[in-house]
């Protein structure tokens, strides 16, 4: 199960993610990331209520990464130590921008 | 060629399924006659016995009982030929309606749904067309059944127009008709027979009439059912040995025998959630001295992932090839795999070159779980260095390499995060601190006894709950060289 909470700040997309992001949930992700996508310039994930991370979710957090990179960027904030041993344990950790 | 030589064929044509359906349908009215059968002949015996009470049975026994002959001959004869003749299905259907045909002719007023009985079997063929002609003749020939009925049958006073002022005097006879009949009342046939038509057979066939397109449809449907489940069935099977083949394929790709070392013993394996996986690991000496060795594990499941992975392995095996260094075969491999990946697919990989003779082990890891190390004192560690990027993301990275010397008795086991992340039935993964622990408790003596140890201690963690990923290990022992040995004595 996963829920998105959208909130569009004039060109700056906030989505929180809550619940998990695994290989069931992470095509529903990245449906709801590409209609985001036609006119934000700058993503924001809050990652404070997301319980659970697998390398599908990954997939989709990396093409993201991928098309905000010409634009303005994409930012996950609010971490948890468990996904950020994910993200550390596979490198994600030196490349995504987290708060 | 003979519909009994058709069924043998291999190949399953669209005419083959619904011959295969009509025969089984054909048994299904076979045995539907047999219970029509043996239910007339009790009414007939009750009645008989008088405990139902049917004037026109007196008059129609001889056709009764020739209708039932008539069918059990019938059904016998079906079955001779196996039910297997296009005409069975006429033959039977014939025999059925004639046999309600009969009990409508006896039974008038008394039995009114017979029309609709073989129109709701025949769409038992998922034939319109069949069910169209069955049930025109079940229009036809209870038409003429009812004609019969009115002057053969049980009178139905409600039909009945007597003169004004007529008084029908009941004596001992049980049924009012009877009266009628022994009082010999006169009244006039055809209005009868006008009236009957009038007030229950055009009532009952409108009755059918809805019922006829009930099932006009539902045979439609159900032919197009079958046409769908047969297309659904055979592209299943083909996925199905498409899908063998290429897991053949996989396994076939994976290493088969570990390179014959006296310095060190090494034993891989790969078991695939599904059909096929994304897991790989590979090994092979570079040169007389320097054996390559890597553990992978590319994102998602199933066909994708296993596409991706043989692009993978084959793509890591040419960096080695060339003799590199483990940072340089990512390098490698990286910019390789970023070149056509449209899917954004990626692939964490561990991969190491280990030294035989002096056991200095170099290393790089692209976002890959740290192998577990045991030192020859029997210490468990993790291979812990700094994770860089999955193999597949960006193009431009630099992987870092880094070094650590094994000494003689020191093992290695590399996992994919099927091991650590397996999960048993209540939710609760395998976990690393898990291996730590399985990996200190191991006494096994040589690699290949180490790693069942580890699986045994996965699958029993695992018990009953499903592979969730794959699930792959590659287990490293170092036993030291000659010169080594020279060395230290």
């Amino acid at each position: 199960m996963l829920n998105v909470e959208k909130n569009m700040n004039g060109a700056t997309m906030e989505m929180a993610l809550i619940g998990r992001l695994d290989s069931v949930t992470a095509p529903e992700l990245k449906e709801i990331l590409s209609e985001c996508m036609l006119d934000a310039d700058k993503l924001i994930l809050d990652f404070a209520q997301l319980e659970y991370l697998s390398s599908a979710g990954l997939r989709v957090l990396l093409e993201a990464y991928k098309k905000m990179s010409d634009r303005d960027g994409m930012v996950i904030r609010n971490v948890n130590d468990v996904i950020m041993q994910v993200f550390k344990s596979v490198g994600f950790a030196k490349i995504l921008t987290i708060e | 060629m003979s519909m009994s030589e058709k069924k043998s064929g291999a190949g399953k044509t669209k005419d083959h399924i619904f011959w295969e359906n009509e025969v089984q349908a054909n048994k299904l009215m076979a045995v539907l006659n047999l219970i029509t059968i043996v239910l007339f002949c009790i009414v007939w015996f009750m009645i008989k016995q008088q405990f139902f009470y049917a004037y026109g049975l007196e008059r129609l026994d001889g056709l009764f009982l020739l209708a039932l002959l008539v069918a059990i001959a019938s059904t016998g004869v079906s079955y001779k030929v196996h039910f297997e003749k296009r005409w069975v299905k006429y033959l039977l259907m014939a025999m059925l309606i004639n046999l309600l045909a009969v009990a409508d002719v006896v039974f008038t007023y008394n039995v009114s749904i017979l029309m609709i009985l073989p129109m709701v079997i025949s769409c038992r063929y998922f034939s319109t067309r069949y069910t169209m002609e069955i049930s025109l003749v079940s229009f036809a020939v209870f038409f003429l059944s009812t004609v019969m009925g009115a002057f053969f049958g049980d009178l139905d006073l409600n039909s009945l127009e007597l003169p004004l002022g007529t008084v029908i005097e009941i004596k001992d006879e049980p049924w009012l008709y009877d009266t009628v009949y022994a009082m010999q009342i006169p009244f006039d046939r055809m209005v009868y027979l006008k009236d009957v038509l009038h007030f229950s057979y055009l009532v009952d066939f409108m009755q059918a009439l809805t019922v006829f397109l009930g099932c006009v449809s539902l045979s439609y449907f159900g032919n197009k059912l079958i046409l769908r489940q047969k297309e659904m069935s055979e592209s299943a099977a083909r996925t199905h040995s498409e899908l063998e083949v290429a897991a053949n394929i996989q396994m076939a790709a994976l290493p088969a025998e570990p390179p014959r070392n006296c310095c060190f013993e090494l034993i891989g394996s790969m078991k695939p959630a599904k059909e096929v996986g994304g897991d790989f690991y590979d090994y092979f000496m570079v040169d007389a001295k320097h054996l390559y060795f890597v553990i992978a594990d590319v994102s998602g499941k199933g066909v994708p992932a296993a596409m991706f992975m043989m692009e993978a392995k084959s793509i890591l095996a040419d960096q080695a090839r060339m003799k590199k260094s483990p940072a340089e075969i990512l390098n490698g491999a990286n910019k390789a795999l970023c070149l056509h990946n449209q899917e954004n697919m990626f692939v964490t990989a561990w991969a190491g070159i280990l030294e035989t003779s002096t056991g200095k082990l170099c290393f790089a890891s692209a976002g890959h779980e740290d192998p577990v190390i045991k030192a020859a004192d029997g210490s468990v560690s993790f291979l812990r260095e700094d994770h860089d990027m999955p193999l597949g993301c960006f193009d431009l990275l630099n992987y870092s390499e880094y070094e650590r010397q094994l000494s003689p008795g020191m093992e290695m086991c590399c996992y994919t995060d099927g091991v650590t992340e397996a999960m048993n039935a209540e939710d609760k993964m395998f976990g690393a601190e898990r291996l730590l622990a399985v990996m200190n408790a191991a006494r096994e003596a040589t690699a290949e006894e180490l790693m069942e140890h580890v699986k045994k201690n996965v699958a029993a963690f695992v018990g009953e709950a499903d592979q969730f990923d794959d699930l792959t290990l590659l287990y490293l022992k170092y036993n030291g060289s000659a010169d080594q040995a020279l060395a230290s004595a």
